[in-house]
């Protein structure tokens, strides 16, 4: 008993250790000034979100990682885009450009091989290269494109998006924001009182004068330009407080033209942004907290939300997961050779402390946007994880055979290893598109499809370890077989009325909407197959044409089917922001769909080759 | 009888799985007809000869209605026991037959109306008809229209209602048009004598395969009165405007135009809104205000059809598609489809008995396990 409590302990200490440690953002976290930074809303891609996360989607679109490594120092998101947007020339000397095609790096005379990232003033030189290769590129259908060609428009338009951010706020290269502001309303007065003084006769202007004109024209250009390039919209409307008409830095200051009046964030933004560049944390701190002080009186919700969205972003729920599960995997593989009891114990519990990491992510993700938990492809990986687990928790619950937990840490981890692959093409919490955009029906049609297409899965992975443990070791007795049938066969009928009730439900959706019930669409297509397959099972299964072992390969085939709706269905072509992403992962599609068809291969040998004696 | 009913489902997993993999190639549109819809899919060898090599999607729904029929009497799936069963396979059955149903009796076709346009058809883009227009009344046009399978047939035509006749000399299912003579590959075209076909070169073009692109289908038509010729005419899709025969005093408009949806009431566009999400260029929605007027049944109102709120009025369904021209163009799909009813039923009985089997299932379960 005592050995037990030991080994338990010993278990937890390490889960919490990792819990804490480990955490892709490291835990010497920015300074507490710097977090406040982090927590001012703005609009940016559709959508009102903290500063945190527009650093973090925009770092990963550019450099794959939320994080940048400068000489051994971490520097984090939200740090960059602070200097990128207070002191550029520091920024642009920042390794953030990750290039990790060869002929794309030859491009650039790189021609060290460890390198894989280069800062913005290393391309600069090459600028025309680049530009030229995109303009002859974008003539070629997307198609069509060869890897390095589309490695060349990615680096182009990763370079305009650090260009844009850079001029989100000031144009570049500005030393003294308040100066700036200050030089800019000095102008228009005078200005003013130009047009007074002359009587509107600019022919009689003398020459210095109508030069002076000209300067205003180019300030007021340089604000256009900015209102042009900038990403980030900080500038929340003044009286509407609903309304999502949030303006640019660009737009806020050229107001000042009509109204001679500035917004109030505009000048607290520019205390900001010169205190950094002077290093006055006071000042800094101070003028952060009105800017915040401001939102807060305007909108307490959004204030909440952003607060809310940068606690996510820091937690990394999915992340943590993402190493308990493989924890929880080990630990289960060492039970097979020692201490089963306590080890198989200490790994239940892990598990169940792991889902609840990866409910609680998904409830704040749910929370965060405001839309039932499924909205795209990343989110759908992370809810199939979600039910598989569950379903294992469940399975261990009733048959207490190791297998449902088995089955929960490989499934689990593999999803949210595919929902971080998924990540990397921009922010998860993005806005639905016009079709999509109805909770009744995501919460109804999405979430009932997925939960069929976890539990096939589950079925799929039951088939799995029938197959390897039977042929490979002698340990699967007889009455572990006949569980692992009644497992496989019970989540087979789980699986058929879950994917046909949200096929059909998918359906009802077209038909209340487009006026027809079915359209032979793709994804339409692929979840169809995953009914028409599980049916199949369970009718041959009542022929006596397949038993257990059929069974279990019918179960093993129903993953590829799976994995070809959930995901090949998106490769041919309907259409998938990220192509970068999807050219790899078809590659890994094929191979989890060859390895299947091994396993049935493998499952076919005949039964006096297994170790284990079959069931009949 | 399970065998057939695992073979037709196996088959039916063979056709949507092919079908999707060749929508790649053909678009959504030609593979519906090609596996879905057909008895067989057939296999071009060489060009023009075809062998039919995997039953099609109508003949295995027809095939599995039989065998759940049949499968009804012979497992006696009336018995109280098999009332899951039962249901399941009725609502199945109601599935394929209102799938049936669909294809057969139901038409798609297109309302593409501009800003202030007023229009009482919508138009089937993949089909096209030769419209002759006689203007003799003043107070409506009178018109008729050739289907495409009989043009394709390339033939006399003549009706009652025409004083004249319509020889078809030639069809080309797709055609490049040009004014440029230096582009020219005639190969054998009819000599056009007529119209603004005489200033025009045609080159003939392959079948384009894809959704997103339009078939130029071509005619030439020599007009006959009597065995005295009127002249050769070149008609188009490529050419949108009528032309004008005179005939004994009387102006016949020719035109092959999309094949047309006449409805007893019109749609007005009064606004097309096309929203976006700030700072983005993610759609957020597009919505086109509607004005509707049926005379008939005194009906006059405005409409407002957007994302997921079609418009649905005397058995058409008006839903928000596309745009176009700087959005000041709306596109709506009208579909008719008298069978809609049925997967509603169908659904609802297939899964009341699924729940059914499930739980019953779940219930002896759960009783064996405590045991």
């Amino acid at each position: 008993m005592k050995r037990k409590l030991v080994i338990i302990s010993i278990l937890f200490m390490l889960g919490f250790f990792l819990l804490f440690r480990i955490s892709p953002t490291d835990m010497k976290s920015p300074s507490l000034t710097v977090k406040k930074f982090a927590t001012i809303p703005v609009l940016h891609n559709g959508r009102i979100k903290p500063l945190d996360s527009v650093a973090r989607n925009t770092l990963i679109l550019i450099q794959g990682k939320q994080t940048i490594k400068l000489n051994n120092i971490k520097i984090s998101a939200i740090e960059w885009l602070l200097t990128v947007l207070t002191q550029s020339e520091k920024a642009d000397d920042y390794p953030v450009f990750l290039i990790n095609n060869p002929e794309v790096k030859m491009l650039l005379g790189i021609f060290d091989l460890q390198k894989k990232t280069v800062s913005f003033n290393d391309l600069v030189p090459h600028f025309e290269t680049i530009s030229n290769q995109t303009n002859s590129i974008h003539k070629i259908d997307k198609q069509l494109r060869s890897p390095y060609q589309k490695e060349v428009i990615n680096l182009y338009d990763r370079i305009m998006l650090y260009h844009r951010l850079k001029n989100s706020y000031f144009i570049e290269g500005t030393h003294s924001f308040s100066k700036n502001l200050l030089s800019f309303e000095k102008k228009i007065q005078e200005m003013r009182q130009f047009i007074k003084e002359t009587n509107h006769q600019f022919d009689t202007l003398s020459e210095e004068q109508k030069k002076k004109i000209a300067s205003i024209d180019t300030t007021v250009q340089q604000y256009n330009y900015i209102d042009e390039m900038s990403i980030i919209k900080p500038l929340p409307p003044l009286e509407n407080i609903l309304s999502q008409d949030w303006n640019s830095m660009g737009f806020g200051v050229t107001e000042y033209i009509p109204t001679y009046n500035f917004h109030p964030l505009i000048q607290l933004y520019t205390l900001t942004f010169d205190a950094n560049v002077h290093n006055q944390p006071k000042i800094f701190n101070q003028s952060i907290d009105r800017i915040l002080a401001f939102h807060q009186s305007r909108s307490p919700r959004i204030i909440n939300l952003a607060k809310a969205e940068v606690l996510f972003n820091e937690a990394q729920f999915f992340f943590k997961s993402i190493v308990l599960y493989l924890l929880v995997f080990l630990l289960l593989c060492v039970s097979w050779l020692r201490w089963p009891t306590p080890l198989i114990k200490a790994a239940l519990f892990l598990l169940i402390f792991s889902f609840g990491i990866h409910s609680l992510g998904l409830i704040f993700r749910i929370v965060l946007q405001g839309r039932p938990p499924v909205t795209n492809l990343y989110s759908s990986a992370i809810f199939i994880g979600w039910i598989t687990v569950g379903l294992g928790i469940i399975l261990e619950k009733f048959y207490k055979n190791r297998i449902g937990i088995f089955i929960s840490s490989i499934l689990g981890f593999t999803t949210l290893i595919i929902a971080h692959h998924l990540s990397l093409s921009g922010d998860t919490l993005e806005m639905m598109q016009a079709v999509l955009d109805s909770n009744f029906w995501l919460s109804t049609h999405v979430v009932t499809v997925t939960i069929g297409y976890s539990s096939t899965f589950v079925a799929g992975f039951i088939g799995l370890f029938y197959v390897f443990r039977g042929l490979l070791s002698s340990s699967l007795t007889q009455a572990q077989q006949k569980d692992l049938y009644r497992m496989a066969y019970g989540i087979v009928c789980f699986s058929l009325l879950f994917s046909f009730i949200g096929t059909v439900l998918g359906g009802i959706w077209a038909d209340q909407s487009w006026g027809r019930f079915w359209g032979w669409d793709p994804k339409e297509n692929g979840a169809l197959l995953i009914v028409i397959w599980n049916a199949i099972i369970l009718h041959a299964r009542l022929s006596g044409l397949i038993r257990a072992r059929g069974f279990m390969l019918c179960a093993i085939f129903g993953n590829n089917l799976t994995s070809f709706s959930w995901f090949g269905v998106n490769m041919l072509g309907v259409g998938l922001h990220s192509y970068g992403f999807m050219d790899k992962a078809l590659f890994w599609l094929l191979l989890f769909i060859l390895s299947q068809l091994t396993a049935i291969g493998l499952g076919l040998i005949p039964k006096k080759y297994w170790r284990s004696e079959l069931i009949k | 009888m399970l065998k057939t009913t695992l073979f037709c489902l196996i088959c039916f997993l063979i056709i949507i799985f092919w079908g999707t993999l060749s929508q790649v190639h053909l678009g959504i549109y030609l593979t519906q007809k090609k596996f879905f819809q057909s008895f067989f899919i057939f296999w071009e060898i060489i060009p023009g000869f075809n062998i039919p090599i995997f039953p099609g999607g109508t003949l295995i729904g027809i095939i599995l209605f039989i065998n759940l029929f049949t499968v009804i009497f012979i497992n006696k799936l009336y018995t109280l026991k098999k009332l899951g069963l039962l249901t399941i396979h009725l609502g199945v059955m109601t599935f394929l037959l209102g799938g049936g149903l669909t294809s057969f009796f139901g038409i798609e076709s297109q309302l593409s109306i501009e800003e202030g346009e007023t229009k009482n058809y919508s138009e089937d883009i993949r089909k096209i008809e030769l419209a002759i227009i006689d203007r003799a009344n003043p107070d409506y046009d009178q018109v008729i229209s050739i289907p495409q399978s009989i043009l394709k047939k390339q033939n006399v035509i003549s009706h009652p209602q025409i004083p004249f006749e319509l020889i078809i000399k030639s069809y080309l299912p797709n055609a490049k048009l040009t004014t440029n003579s230096s582009n020219k590959t005639q190969v054998n075209l009819p000599h056009v004598t007529k119209g603004i076909g005489t200033e025009i070169y045609v080159n003939p073009n392959s079948v384009f395969t894809q959704d997103n692109l339009v078939n130029l289908v071509t005619v030439f038509v020599e007009i006959v009165s009597q065995g005295t010729s009127l002249g050769t005419w070149l008609l188009s899709r490529a050419i949108e405007k009528p032309q004008t025969l005179v005939f004994h005093d009387n102006e016949f408009d020719l035109i092959l135009r999309p094949v047309r949806y006449y409805t007893p009431y019109s749609l007005t566009l009064k606004d097309f809104n096309h929203d976006i999400y700030p700072g983005t260029d993610i759609p957020k929605n597009f919505s086109s205000l509607v004005h509707l007027n049926d005379q008939e049944k005194q009906e006059m109102r405005d409409v407002l059809i957007y994302m997921n709120h079609p418009l649905r009025y005397r058995g058409k369904t008006y839903y928000q598609a596309s745009f176009g021209k700087n959005d000041t163009l709306s596109i709506l799909q009208v579909v008719q489809n008298p069978a809609w009813l049925f997967p509603y039923l169908a659904c609802f009985l297939v899964a009341a008995g699924l729940i059914f089997q499930f739980l019953s299932y779940l219930i002896h379960f759960s009783k064996k396990n405590s045991r």
